[in-house]
């Protein structure tokens, strides 16, 4: 039997709330929803305020032209000191987010909440995922520094390997405006738009939806805010501190045709692939890992064999992972290009 | 009946696979077969001045290839000339950077016999400085050091890519920092104080 929000019934609002349509926070969500692993999602919300907040204040500084896109990092980080404290609070915002959709994937998955009627919800958030990457990589590249230029060379390889996919990614596309450039725009436009449209439908589908956890107790939403408000005010807090403790550092200008550094730690997985398999890894690791996250929802429909196997190949993939971006971590560094 | 058991469902799903799981390794054999070394292209300076002459570097190309070089930019495309590469996929060369041509942003362009952009450089193309810079790692004629076809800025700025973060005295000020302290320890007591207080059921 299914219990009663405790409040559930007619709720007083002020006149504030009355106009701000407050009331329409008065739906029943299940209590659990008030523990933090059922947070995570909201968390990637509160990082990408952030950095969303912190990214528009760089732009006031940054300079996209491929000549000038370093020393304008140059600039933030040696003149500007509220910015440059907001570079470091964007790029450990970007570090959290990532920690976080991996966190709530994992927790999702874990429950079974793909499944029916959830399986666009899960859809939407891998689609959120792989801007999440997007949006990290085109970060990297922006720096203009050793590691931009060579993550810019992975990619304009990997773009080499999918054909005419990866054309834009050449920078013989357009001879007006340079790779680094446009990747800027894809950065600050074209992903974060993309970004909002289907995280505006992944909250559409949790609202209508609802959380997939087990329980029958009941809850009004609006509990919910206050414990969440407090994770995200904590999760502030700490990317404050590494922000503090942790600047980010910024490399010399790079050197094409070199590789001696090793990318951002989301992407470290795709560099083991890469010391394994060769170039080919680079297309190979994002493939077996969104597939399989696309698969999910169709494999473990209900109990059963599939369910097993989908629950058994979830784990593994995720410990490969973790192992994987241990490993690069650990690894001596190696050269892919033209492998 | 479910979706996934009528027909279009069933259909879709398998198309999908099959689409998937054939284009990848189809996408990744075509491209190997096709895919040709990429090298490197080396430059005392990013900045070309208009009418001079400026050594270019080529690295890890084809051995014994032919390359054209090029200026691209909104303006056109301005060969500066052609090389063959060494036995190691290397040239060094000078080449005549041409003077009525429009300033502004290019790229020095490293273009295959098959016509497949090999390598690339962001340059900018100024006009004749009628006050040459004083920078002692350069001479005035060419805009870059060269001995041996080899450039010292190169050496030191292009060929000896590093790991390591510059050093860089970091802009700092105690109300940015006072401040990022203080806003920290707020949230820090604000998300103690809400997850503390009994959760209100609404």
């Amino acid at each position: 039997m299914t219990t009663p929000p405790p409040t559930a019934g007619p709720t007083r609002h002020g006149p504030v709330a009355e106009r701000l349509a407050l009331h329409g926070l008065d739906y029943d969500v299940p209590a659990r929803a008030n523990r933090l692993d059922f947070m995570l999602g909201a968390l990637t919300l509160v990082s990408l305020t952030l950095l969303a907040v912190t990214g528009i204040v760089l732009t006031q500084y940054y300079n996209p032209a491929p000549l000038a896109a370093h020393s304008s990092v140059q600039y933030i980080i040696t003149n500007v000191p509220l910015v440059t404290f907001l570079r470091d609070v964007h790029v450990w915002s970007a570090s959290g987010a990532m920690v976080l959709v991996f966190a709530h994937l994992a927790a999702v998955f874990w429950r079974r909440g793909f499944r029916n009627p959830r399986e666009g919800l899960w859809w939407s958030g891998v689609l959120l995922l792989a801007l999440l990457f997007g949006l990290s990589f085109t970060g990297t590249v922006l720096t203009g520094d050793q590691e931009a230029v060579e993550a810019l060379a992975h990619a304009t390889a990997g773009a080499d390997l999918v054909g005419p996919l990866g054309v834009p990614l050449q920078e013989a596309f357009t001879p007006s405006t340079p790779l680094l450039t446009r990747l800027y725009g894809v950065h600050v436009s074209v992903l974060p738009l993309a970004l909002v449209l289907i995280l505006g439908l992944h909250l559409w589908l949790i609202r209508h939806l609802g959380v997939s956890a087990a329980g029958t107790e009941r809850a009004l939403f609006r509990s919910h805010l206050r414990p969440l408000g407090g994770f995200a005010l904590l999760l502030v807090a700490v990317v404050g501190i590494f922000a503090i403790a942790l600047p980010h550092g910024l490399l010399a200008p790079g050197v094409g045709g070199f590789e001696v550094t090793k990318p951002p730690w989301e992407f470290l997985w795709i560099y083991a692939a890469e010391n394994l398999l060769g170039m080919n890894g680079m297309l190979i690791a994002p493939a077996v890992l969104f597939g399989f996250l696309a698969i999910v929802p169709i494999s473990d429909r209900q109990p059963g064999r599939g369910a097993t196997v989908t629950r058994v190949l979830g784990v593994t993939l995720f410990v490969i992972l973790v192992v994987a971006i241990v490993y690069a971590a650990l690894a001596p560094g190696q050269t892919h290009l033209g492998m | 009946m479910s979706f996934y058991r009528s027909w279009p469902g069933r259909a879709l799903i398998v198309g999908s696979l099959v689409a998937v799981i054939t284009s990848i390794p189809a996408t990744v054999i075509a491209a190997d077969a096709l895919r040709h070394p990429e090298g490197t292209l080396k430059l005392a300076k990013r900045q070309l001045v208009a009418g001079s002459t400026v050594p270019i570097r080529g690295e890890m190309f084809a051995e014994h290839g032919k390359l054209a070089l090029l200026l691209v930019g909104v303006a056109g495309r301005f060969r500066l000339g052609d090389v063959t590469t060494d036995s190691v996929g290397g040239f060094a060369e000078s080449f005549d950077i041409p003077a009525d041509i429009e300033l502004g942003a290019y790229r020095l362009v490293a273009i295959a016999t098959d016509g497949d952009e090999v390598a690339s450089l962001n340059v900018e193309l100024l006009a004749e400085s009628p006050a040459p810079e004083k920078d002692p790692g350069i001479s005035e004629d060419d805009g870059g050091h060269v001995e041996d076809g080899h450039s010292h800025d190169a050496e030191s700025a292009e060929d000896a890519p590093t790991d390591e973060p510059l050093i860089l005295e970091r802009a700092g000020s105690p109300w940015v920092r006072g401040g990022a302290v203080v806003g920290i320890i707020i949230a820090l007591v604000g998300g103690g104080l809400l997850l503390r207080r009994p959760q209100g059921t609404g």
